[in-house]
């Protein structure tokens, strides 16, 4: 099942209708080898999937990119993290899950409701999920990751 | 005009009360989720012009909002708001009495497309 295009498409039109930011591919997806521990960026949202796949989709960027894409979303400055910010992040992501999820041909998937984090995350990805990370840019503002977790069947 | 907004996210109510403000529409109450929202109802009389509702909420879902928006009143216009994966979700809530839906993501000409000319 390919997850990687789905994904990307989610990420860059969400972004461009609901926050008018042109997002793009940085490079090639990597597929991670699990058991792995992961190091993400200091805001992490994390949406679970769950349908005769199950998974989650977590997108991690640097808070000051974070707080200019959620700004853009409210078309307000944030400047501290609050929890505008939060909630706003968590938004975003439910509405990448469900673009994801609608372009996934052949499964049907229910949203779990997003978790947001900040700061310096460690995370454990467990053996037998199928790990892909994109790299991906908002050209002038600086890099982010899009990453999905799949169970494999 | 008055609409009630149904939303677990305060920053979609927000970007969605500032929506209806462009469409001159400042009388707007929020709810967080479809308890509060029938709590908000009952207290005008279910006297909206519109309830924009999510799916995706906790508590009491949109479909569950939507189900005991009718059971008391079929004419109160009720625009479900969902992400596309709950896409199949609308099209019941439609067969169930939902008015309309917005699929988020949503551009602003869109929103204004749906929900202006239950404010007109």
């Amino acid at each position: 099942m390919n997850y990687e295009t789905p994904c990307v498409e989610a990420v860059i039109e969400t972004f461009g209708a609901m926050c008018g930011i042109a997002a793009e591919r940085q490079g090639s997806a990597e597929i991670i080898p699990t058991p792995k521990m992961i190091q993400t960026d200091e805001m992490l949202g994390i949406i679970g999937m769950t349908g005769a796949s199950k998974g989650d989709i977590m997108i991690s960027m640097k808070m000051e990119v974070a707080k200019k894409l959620v700004g853009a979303f409210i078309m307000e400055e944030i400047s501290e993290i609050n929890d505008e910010l939060m909630d706003g992040f968590g938004e975003i992501l439910n509405i990448i899950a469900g673009a994801f999820a609608a372009k996934v041909e052949g499964i049907k998937f229910q949203l779990a409701l997003p978790t947001v984090m900040v700061g310096q995350h460690q995370t454990h990805v467990r053996e037998g999920i199928k790990f892909v990370s994109i790299p991906m840019l908002f050209p002038g503002w600086g890099e982010f990751k899009a990453m999905i977790l799949m169970e494999e069947t | 005009m008055r609409v009630l907004l149904v939303d677990d996210s305060t920053t979609m109510r927000k970007i969605q009360r500032r929506l209806l403000s462009g469409l001159g529409c400042n009388d707007v109450l929020e709810a967080g989720n479809g308890k509060e929202a029938m709590t908000v109802l009952e207290n005008f009389d279910f006297e909206f012009d519109l309830v924009l509702c999510d799916m995706n909420m906790p508590e009491m879902n949109g479909i569950e909002t939507l189900t005991a928006i009718r059971a008391v009143t079929k004419k109160l216009p009720v625009v479900m708001c969902t992400s596309v994966a709950e896409k199949s979700a609308v099209m019941e809530a439609i067969r169930n009495g939902a008015n309309n839906y917005l699929v988020k993501p949503f551009a602003q000409d869109v929103f204004i497309a749906k929900i202006k000319p239950f404010l007109s």
